[in-house]
């Protein structure tokens, strides 16, 4: 059965989550789409960042996906959209990581992959912000030990500061995230920063 | 309020050094604690450098593998989007309830009202009946008063005077109206001949 076409009027980018769901619910494939797009990005981020294996944080992060968009009718809207599909991503990367023990990993690859090609296709990419070839090299370099430094965290240390310092959220929302206590939030993120700051300390030097 | 020197900050301190939220008294520690101001500036250097971390982006396809994925209902009606909406959340069933009482509520207190004042009910239709019908004989009258003092008024009767001349008038405006109606059905009347870019 073909779909009734959206109204050509309808300015995606400046509806909120909410109103993008209402319009999924009511049947539209572009707001699906336009879900998709919106988080496309920070979700494959933060996953890939705790297992540490693209492959496998692709196939986790379409998992996540079409769970919460399989799932929209059960959302509810007074709560934020954000919130809740990353509590989804990060329950599958946290039941993964229980599943295999996978919890500190090197940049090299993942200790699954058989062969070179697999190690290099599993690889960490250090990804830039588009900016002029020296600060890239730069910010290559940095971010590399940065994300050097997170891999060597533990799980629970990796998800807050990951969540908070990475994509900005707040205490409270990644405490409704991860089902966690404030405090318990607060102290992880605070030890993580000491740990990294340990980790990075030849940096200064 | 002072702050002993001793007293170093703590992880929250930090955390509103780093939003600028800062009471004096932190920011007066700061300057003078040579290890806390070392530990706020390594802290601020190391969220800078976190916030600064790219996103990683999934291959190709990945939003086309999510949709071949994804069961997307149905479209649906305009009412039923209504009421799903109407039923989302609390607050909108709270308010739509409140709207619907609101409307009942003063459905029924007017039906009672009605039903407990009939006479004043007559009375009130009554007279604005008899003023409708006044304000409706005046309009006329003023009407043909105005019409009748028309300059041209008599030359019009003069031609229609007799039954003859006004069945004359009646007949010519009757052909000007077919006329044009024919003419109007012509000009909206859709081709029938196949045109080009008609699989458009």
């Amino acid at each position: 059965m073909s779909r009734v076409t959206e109204a050509p009027a309808v300015n995606w980018p400046t509806l909120t989550d909410q109103e993008v769901v209402l319009r999924a619910r009511a049947g539209s494939e572009r707001a699906y789409r336009e879900l998709v797009r919106r988080y496309e990005r920070p979700i494959f981020s933060l996953i890939y960042r705790m297992v540490r294996d693209r492959e496998l944080a692709e196939d986790l992060a379409q998992e996540t996906f079409v769970k919460a968009l399989n799932a929209l009718d059960s959302y509810r809207p007074e709560y934020k959209f954000s919130s809740w599909i990353f509590k989804i991503s990060n329950n599958a990367a946290i039941d993964h990581l229980r599943r295999r023990e996978l919890d500190t990993l090197s940049l090299e690859g993942s200790p699954h992959a058989a062969t070179p090609d697999a190690i290099e296709a599993t690889a960490l990419q250090i990804g830039d912000r588009g900016e002029t070839p020296l600060d890239v090299v730069e910010a290559k370099e940095l971010g590399g030990e940065i994300e050097q430094a997170i891999a060597r965290l533990r799980p629970e240390y990796r998800q807050c500061i990951l969540l908070r310092h990475v994509d900005g959220r707040a205490y409270e929302e990644i405490a409704e995230i991860l089902d966690l206590p404030l405090g318990t939030v607060k102290t992880y993120i605070h030890r993580a920063r000491n740990e990294l700051r340990l980790h990075l300390a030849h940096l200064r030097e | 309020m002072t702050r002993d020197l001793e007293q170093h900050l703590t992880a929250d301190e930090l955390d509103l050094v780093h939003e600028n939220r800062a009471p004096a008294s932190i920011r007066a520690h700061l300057t003078m604690c040579a290890d806390c101001s070392r530990l706020a500036e390594t802290d601020r250097q190391l969220v800078h450098a976190l916030s600064r971390l790219a996103l990683h982006v999934p291959s190709a396809g990945f939003e086309d593998r999510v949709m071949a994925a994804v069961r997307i209902p149905e479209p649906i009606s305009a009412t039923e989007a209504l009421r799903r909406r109407i039923f989302s959340t609390r607050r909108s069933l709270l308010m739509a309830a409140t709207l619907v009482l609101g409307l009942l509520g003063s459905m029924g207190a007017s039906v009672a009202w009605s039903l407990t004042h009939r006479e004043a009910l007559l009375a009130f239709s009554r007279s604005v009946q008899h003023g409708l019908l006044d304000i409706a004989w005046t309009t006329v009258r003023s009407l043909v008063t105005s019409l009748i003092e028309q300059p041209w008024y008599a030359g019009v009767r003069g031609v229609l005077d007799t039954p003859e001349r006004l069945a004359f008038a009646l007949g010519a405006v009757m052909i000007g109206w077919l006329g044009g109606m024919l003419l109007l059905r012509r000009l909206i009347a859709l081709p029938d001949q196949r045109v080009a870019h008609e699989s458009f």
